[in-house]
């Protein structure tokens, strides 16, 4: 091995990529939107139940802490939707070139923030 | 003892797509009937899912998310936890939480 070579593990110099970032973040929302399952089942057996269960389901809902919890639980799922399009997109073979790829990438972050505030406005 | 199982990974490929448009559709369509019904009434919301084609979808969407989720979880595992006993073992933690779901969705929909 070339003992010259230059070896850089200051990691304040690495920089990830924007389609690094979507990756992870498509993960981390994946194995998120796993943890949500047992809660999404939950409300949806509880506005199932009676007129009685379903009002207060509601009312839980629009308490404070709950009604963060589901615009998180949104937001989640719309990232994991926005960055699994883009996925399916590029695997039918449109904009695979590392450029193609770095802005649908930023597009993916733009829209799903779009969304992410949308959702907050319709939440409160 | 088993060594290896063959199988392919193209399949987990090909469903983990299919299942994402599934789930997907579902989930738009799901998020619009909300935006659209903001007083939604207990007698809509009911009547919404006594529909035999939206128990079907929802069923079909069951189905879809936990094996989705089977299959990023199962890659995920694979990715970061390096101690064979202990992924295997929450791996079958997984299988039997997604189990229970998937027996949970049929009671709340069949009661």
């Amino acid at each position: 091995m070339n003992k010259t070579r230059p070896v850089n593990l200051d990691l304040t110099q690495f920089r990830f990529p924007p389609m690094a970032i979507v990756s992870i973040c498509h993960r981390i929302s994946g194995v998120l939107l796993f943890l949500f399952i047992p809660i999404l089942i939950y409300f949806l057996h509880q506005t199932l139940l009676s007129p009685e269960h379903f009002a207060t389901a509601l009312n839980t809902l629009q308490k404070g802490g709950m009604r963060f919890l589901f615009w998180v639980m949104m937001c989640v799922t719309l990232f994991h939707l926005v960055a699994g399009v883009r996925h399916l997109i590029m695997d039918m073979g449109f904009g695979e070139s590392v450029t193609a790829g770095r802005n649908s990438a930023i597009a993916v972050f733009i829209i799903a923030i779009i969304l992410f505030i949308l959702v907050g406005v319709w939440l409160w | 003892m088993v060594r290896q199982i063959n199988r392919s990974g193209l399949l987990d490929w090909v469903v983990q797509r299919c299942t994402a448009v599934i789930v997907g559709v579902y989930a738009i369509f799901l998020m619009l009937y909300l935006f659209a019904h903001p007083a939604l009434s207990y007698d809509a919301w009911t009547s919404l899912f006594s529909d035999v084609w939206m128990r079907m979808a929802t069923v079909t969407v069951l189905v879809s998310v936990l094996w989705h989720a089977w299959i990023g979880l199962w890659t995920v595992f694979t990715d970061y936890i390096k101690v064979k006993p202990v992924r295997l073992l929450i791996e079958m933690i997984v299988i039997l939480l997604l189990l229970a779901y998937f027996i949970w969705v049929l009671e709340i929909l069949w009661r």
